[in-house]
């Protein structure tokens, strides 16, 4: 070996150039080392909420099915309704915690219903008991089948919890779950919750009173009347629908619909912008109209936007219709209409249009609400008199002047109200008092915000 | 702006108009769809369904980009699914545009603010659909079990 001294002028250079190298591979290797732990740590972290969110949600499942049993052999009204209160509270959280864990679309639909509806059934078990309606013995047994299937949650989280602590699986399974490596590897986690999907699904649907009740997310068309159409027809009343000259080929029926209004969709060309408008299979309804076009500038009021609205309406035979709101918001007005029948304002039969602040022109359009409620109604009397009804509302506010509407409760059924514009302390409210039964039904707060009026 | 919201309330009282708009806020126990008018909405909801349509459904047609913001409101309103938008918006693996920060990168257009409106006031192209996907790209073969119901764009629809 020679002496440092020896080396000559290029050796030198390279041995320079060697150890600037290897100082560069350290730091590169140190840097990387950081740099995983970071991602190390931030990944244990979100994993472990993914681990709260677990066993929040067997907390949760757990009280729920405890206080569905409770509620069951109480002997006591007001503790009844405290415990289905409690249900409901109880079974969406666990819903929430539930929906907070990373399986992938779709993977919790069934549990995720049920869980809901279990809450729901509950909470409109409260709401009867609470109104000294009588609740059946088919409820009960309604209430107890629910029971059943949040015990079998219950169940299968427990099997899942399980295996975690008995090592057959791991928590480097969450880990990989949450990145969204969903079927690398083996999946006990995941495999539990299939299972858990599988056997709610042998469970019949429930039928009851409620928002997520089946028969009220699956619900037909009643508006929905008339022979059936073909494509051509369609294109022939969209031209005939839309506020503008158009030939026969601007308009396209370049898709079909097969939803739970079948329907064509046809397209129009104008050099403005592109209009889709969907014309329902079964008599030819329009059911919604969208025109692109931008909209730079507001040039008209409210009131004028109104007034091209209702002329718009008048001119394709929906005249008996009032506007119930006007908000502007993109320089564009979206007003909703309600039917009106014998002075009675029709709420369910809406229909909703869009007008450009610009010019006028409707540039929306929006009829699913009347299509799916308008039928022959008889309308029922009032039992009560407006001042009868206003004497139901509560003392502390001040009250305008009401007039009669019908209104869709939550499980569809319509109810007639006496509608009132109220008044405390300068919030605004709408009171709803049951013209038969003299109930108040509803309260819509109204709130000022930078889009208008909200009402809560 | 002041000036507006006077004057739209000037129109309502003097025209005797109720306001008819139901938040669709879980507590009152009703769905935003259930009971038609939304009119306006919270700004935090607007702008988050905004962004997730202009990352999700960018350069696609106006119904398209309405029924994708649809498609969210489908999922708050149904048992199935989270019960707010943000829940919807936020639930793991289900937007990729949420989980890789797409949605804070890209500004919304007005036509994508003017989309999230339409569908909270609700307009849905989509008739209730609960997913969208688009065909061409990589999709887990579970989301072909799904009915279709149409396809707009490069997106399809299905519950």
């Amino acid at each position: 070996m020679r002496e440092a001294q020896q080396w000559t002028g290029t050796e030198r250079r390279w041995r320079a150039v060697a150890a600037l190298l290897s100082v560069l591979l350290l730091a590169a290797l140190v840097w990387g080392a950081l740099e995983r732990t970071e991602r190390v740590r931030a990944e244990r972290m979100y994993t472990a909420q993914f681990q709260r969110a677990l066993f929040e949600l067997i907390a949760q499942v757990e009280q729920t099915e405890l206080l569905m049993a409770k509620s069951l052999v109480s002997g006591s009204d007001p503790r009844r309704v405290m415990y289905l209160t409690d249900v409901w509270r109880q079974s969406f959280g666990a819903q929430a915690s539930l929906n907070q864990l990373p399986l992938g679309a779709g993977a919790l639909m069934r549990t995720s219903q049920l869980l809901t509806q279990a809450g729901d059934y509950a909470y409109m078990l409260a709401r009867k008991t609470a109104r000294g309606d009588a609740v059946s013995e088919d409820d009960w047994r309604t209430l107890g089948e629910l029971q059943r299937q949040v015990r079998v949650i219950a169940e299968q989280l427990h099997g899942v919890l399980d295996d975690a602590a008995h090592g057959a699986m791991s928590w480097s399974e969450l880990q990989r779950l949450a990145r969204g490596r969903l079927d690398d590897g083996p999946g006990a986690f995941r495999d539990g919750f299939q299972r858990l999907e599988l056997q709610l699904a042998e469970f019949p649907t429930l039928i009851y009173d409620g928002p997520f009740s089946d028969h009220v997310l699956q619900r037909e068309p009643k508006g929905l009347t008339g022979p059936d159409i073909d494509a051509d027809e369609a294109r022939r009343i969209a031209r005939e629908f839309l506020p503008y000259d158009l030939s026969e080929d601007d308009l396209t029926a370049p898709g079909e619909v097969e939803g739970p209004v079948p329907a064509f969709r046809v397209r129009a060309m104008r050099r403005a912008g592109l209009i889709d408008v969907d014309v329902s299979k079964k008599g030819g309804h329009v059911v919604w109209m969208l025109d692109a076009r931008p909209v730079g500038e507001t040039n008209l009021s409210l009131d004028e936007a109104v007034q091209k609205a209702r002329q718009f309406l008048a001119q394709r035979g929906l005249a008996a219709m009032e506007p119930t709101w006007a908000s502007a918001a993109g320089h564009r007005a979206v007003i909703p209409f309600a039917a009106v029948e014998e002075g009675v304002v029709i709420y369910p039969d809406l229909v909703k249009v869009t007008v450009a602040l610009d010019n006028g022109d409707i540039v929306g359009y929006e009829a699913m609400g009347y299509l799916m409620s308008h039928h022959d109604r008889t309308i029922p009397r009032p039992a009560l008199s407006e001042e009868e009804a206003r004497a139901r509302v509560s003392p502390l506010l001040s009250v305008g002047r009401g007039r009669l509407a019908l209104i869709p409760l939550e499980t569809l059924e319509e109810v007639l109200t006496w509608e009132f514009p109220a008044d405390l302390d300068g919030d605004p409210y709408i009171i709803y008092i049951n013209a038969v039964t003299g109930d108040e039904e509803r309260i819509l707060k109204l709130l000022q915000t930078e889009e208008g009026t909200l009402v809560i | 702006m002041l000036r507006r919201i006077l004057s739209a309330w000037k129109l309502v009282t003097a025209m005797g108009i109720a306001l008819l708009l139901l938040h669709g806020a879980r507590p009152e126990h009703a769905s935003s769809q259930m009971w038609f008018v939304r009119g306006v909405v919270r700004a935090d909801e607007l702008e988050l369904l905004a962004r997730l349509v202009a990352a999700e459904a960018e350069g696609e047609p106006y119904a398209g980009q309405v029924a994708v913001a649809a498609v969210v409101l489908n999922r708050v309103d149904s048992p199935q699914f989270p019960n707010s938008i943000s829940g919807v918006a936020y639930q793991p693996l289900a937007f990729e545009s949420v989980s890789n920060g797409l949605i804070w990168r890209r500004q919304p257009s007005a036509q994508a603010y003017n989309a999230a409106r339409d569908a909270l006031n609700g307009w849905d192209p989509s008739y209730g659909s609960l997913f969208f996907w688009n065909p061409s790209k990589p999709v887990s073969p579970w989301i072909w079990t799904r009915t279709i119901v149409v396809r707009i764009g490069s997106h399809v629809f299905g519950r």
